[in-house]
């Protein structure tokens, strides 16, 4: 029965089969698409830049970044290149550090201890989103017909409804911390997801080897999951990295309206939402926070377009 | 189409529901005690209880939810024995509720032990006499009398045996004997238009959310109208030079503007035209319920800040589209018959291409209401997304929840507008 596999048609590489390129192949296969578009290579480069700045801050910053040891609200010198904050704070070494919680950790409180996993909370947010996403999508599209018509009015409740507000309303019902945050952008990103997942299930299903899956009489369970899923990957993954550049935004956005990540660790939404009531004496507070996240953003979007358009070439 | 619109219709009340119940369980499992936010941390579990008694959230959820919905008359109203109506207060404008005895409209209070009638004259003041009606005697012996009392609750007064309640005061907690049993708080619930009372503000809803919601299609409107023809015309642009110098502009500018969140645009506008320039105010403060009429600079900087994160999405729809359509055979035969480029574009590209960013657009004000929360919050505008976002916080379940309808009945009958345009520009397209 395995001797049956489900023909590749993802450019982002084919499914693991035994006797095909190497792993490692096979990853640098995926990658250069990248380098195939000019747009995707900026994009790769700004978020390399500060994946790499947030795996320099596990190990070094310029100064402990919850460290008061300056003058308060300077402007850029000689000794904190990028001034300090309003507890005379080095606004530097805590920029650097606010690349972790997005991208690198997550902090979970296990009895009164925090201990950190690796993975930021944007990522874990979108890996959940797309996991849910995707399980109740390809539900919908596979089974179809009452499922298909529940699935799709609850997502359709859950989308008629701004998720901003989901977001106030999940935080400020459950309280901060990295958890809610990466449930609550799950929960929004979810219904995007599956109806991406819907679509594209519904597409796929009419192909041969899913047929060919059925008359074998496999369980529905795997055609969706072993069948369907990995030719659904390209698209899904595009989009989750888009959806990465939004949950950071959404992050940016809720640390800004004082619902963030909880301190004293920096984010940077956060960390503008606190040098906002300084802003007319300095701006230089507001101003470097503010171009971490749209250059990580954009950096993102970029890459997620170049992509896609890639990908599009590629199909055609 | 008739079907389609029962049948939207019927889905936006399926919708509602939902996001009703929804919201419901969310606030009801995690939003903290309530008492403890509007008596203070320092009040004791006794002023706690009694309040929350007040306020009718000692009943169960369940219960709560139905009164929200429906309203709570209907099952005081049997307790009481007389129909309970309501009478509008004509210094507040608010509405309070009395009992409507042989035509009079009637409240009570206990005082001393003994009960007071209080009846509403119809030139609005109210005349205290003492109460005629009896008392009623239940199973244990023991007298009671359900009446309304002037808070405009339904009450259950027992004889002799005045609970002590704590009634909050301007002046702070103050303990008054002779207070009923049980509360029930009258409400028409939503379904009969009325939201209920903000627990933040102890007003009803809808006398503060309004006027929030004016103010806040003041401004989507104007950035709507600011955004679209820029948006369509810059993606337009985009489109037909698509891969030359000024398409690569147009994208890379429209990107960068959407993936900056609204909060960074907003702060370096305020910088720049604010605080550096001067030219126009950086923050929005309402001195008069009319400020926006009478100083139409407020608006400058929020609707920048919305325009700014609205045009690059909308500009690379229509630019995506537009490339579609250039793209197509009868396009290519149009620009080989020799029609002027002009006539091309415009009688035969453009209509097309409008197609795909028009119900973009309309599905996409759900993201203008987000925008609008955060640009409401950095420039003091108060908006309806000020409002959600203070009653978020707060935890305020009646305001979040009108607050919450009003937004799904937002896009829900924006998404239907989007369906109509749709129909009315592609004839192909029907609804059964």
């Amino acid at each position: 029965m395995a001797a049956i596999q489900p023909t590749p048609e993802t450019p982002l590489g084919p499914v693991a089969t035994a006797g095909g390129p190497s792993r490692g192949r096979r990853l640098w296969s995926s990658l250069s698409i990248i380098f195939e578009s000019r747009i995707a290579t900026v994009g790769f480069l700004m978020v390399m830049f500060w994946i790499v700045i947030g795996l320099l801050s596990l190990v070094w910053t310029p100064f402990p970044p919850n460290e008061s040891r300056f003058v308060q609200n300077l402007p850029p010198n000689t000794t904190n290149l990028l001034g300090t904050d309003n507890l005379g704070r080095d606004t530097l070494s805590r920029l650097m550090v606010g690349t972790q919680v997005v991208l690198l950790k997550t902090r979970v409180p296990v009895g009164d201890r925090t201990i950190s996993l690796p993975i930021g909370v944007a990522i874990w947010g979108v890996l959940g989103s797309l996991t849910l996403g995707t399980f109740l999508g390809q539900i919908a599209g596979y089974r179809g017909g009452r499922w298909d018509q529940t699935i799709m009015q609850l997502l359709d409740a859950f989308v008629a409804f701004p998720s901003i507000v989901l977001y106030l309303v999940v935080i400020a019902a459950l309280g901060r911390g990295d958890l809610v945050v990466i449930f609550a952008i799950a929960i929004t990103g979810a219904p995007g997801v599956a109806r991406l997942a819907r679509s594209l299930t519904l597409d796929i299903s009419t192909r041969d080897y899913v047929r060919a899956a059925e008359t074998r009489g496999e369980s529905q369970w795997y055609v969706m999951f072993r069948e369907i899923l990995p030719n659904a990957r390209g698209p899904l993954l595009v989009d989750a990295m888009l959806r990465v550049g939004y949950a950071i935004f959404a992050i940016g956005t809720l640390g800004f309206l004082g619902l963030g990540l909880p301190p004293p660790d920096p984010d940077w939404g956060s960390m503008v939402n606190e040098a906002r009531r300084f802003m007319f004496s300095t701006a230089w507070g507001v101003i470097w926070p503010s171009l971490a996240i749209s250059s990580l953003v954009v950096g993102l979007s970029l890459l997620a377009d170049g992509l896609r358009e890639e990908l599009n070439r590629y199909q055609r | 189409m008739a079907r389609f619109l029962v049948r939207s219709l019927i889905s936006t009340f399926v919708t509602m529901f939902l996001v009703s119940v929804l919201l419901w369980v969310l606030l009801e499992v995690a939003t903290g005690d309530v008492a403890v936010k509007l008596l203070g941390v320092f009040s004791t579990p006794e002023q706690r209880a009694s309040y929350r008694a007040q306020l009718g959230l000692d009943a169960p959820s369940w219960q709560r939810y139905l009164d929200w919905l429906v309203g709570s008359d209907w099952r005081a109203e049997s307790q009481v024995g007389f129909p309970l109506v309501t009478a509008t207060n004509q210094i507040t404008g608010e509405r309070v509720w009395w009992a409507d005895v042989d035509g009079t409209p009637t409240q009570w209070r206990l005082e001393e032990g003994e009960l007071l009638t209080l009846q509403l004259q119809p030139d609005g003041t109210v005349a205290t006499t003492a109460a005629e009606v009896g008392w009623s005697r239940d199973e244990a012996g023991a007298e009671f009398f359900w009446g309304v009392n002037e808070d405009g609750s339904a009450v259950k007064w027992v004889r002799g045996q005045g609970a002590e309640v704590w009634v909050l005061t301007k002046g702070g907690l103050r303990k008054e004997g002779d207070g009923p049993q049980q509360y029930i708080p009258l409400r028409k619930g939503l379904l009969r238009g009325d939201g209920g009372k903000s627990l933040q503000t102890g007003r009803a809803v809808s006398v503060t959310l309004f006027p929030r919601l004016r103010n806040s299609v003041i401004l989507a409107a104007v950035a709507f109208a600011v955004v679209m023809p820029l948006a369509l015309l810059l993606g337009i642009v985009a489109g037909v030079n698509e891969g030359r110098a000024i398409d690569r502009t147009i994208s890379i500018v429209g990107l960068t503007l959407t993936a900056t969140p609204e909060f960074v645009t907003g702060i370096f506008l305020i910088l720049i035209f604010g605080i550096w320039l001067k030219w126009v105010p950086a923050v929005a403060i309402f001195t008069s319920p009319n400020a926006i009429f009478e100083n139409p600079s407020l608006l400058i900087l929020p609707v920048l800040t919305l325009t700014a994160v609205e045009l690059g999405y909308v500009a690379r729809m229509t630019r995506a589209s537009m490339v579609e359509v250039m793209d197509t055979p009868y396009i290519r035969t149009a620009i080989i018959k020799g029609m002027p480029r002009g006539r091309v574009i415009f009688r035969h590209a453009v209509r097309n291409a409008l197609l795909a960013p028009i119900t973009i657009i309309m599905l996409h004000v759900n993201w203008l209401i987000g925008g609008l929360v955060v640009v409401e919050v950095i420039f003091g505008y108060p908006g309806l997304g000020q409002y959600i976002y203070d009653a978020a916080i707060f935890g305020d379940p009646n305001a979040i929840e009108a607050a919450a309808m009003i937004l799904v009945i937002v896009a829900v009958g924006t998404r239907l507008v989007g369906d109509f345009a749709y129909t009315l520009l592609n004839p192909r397209i029907r609804y059964a």
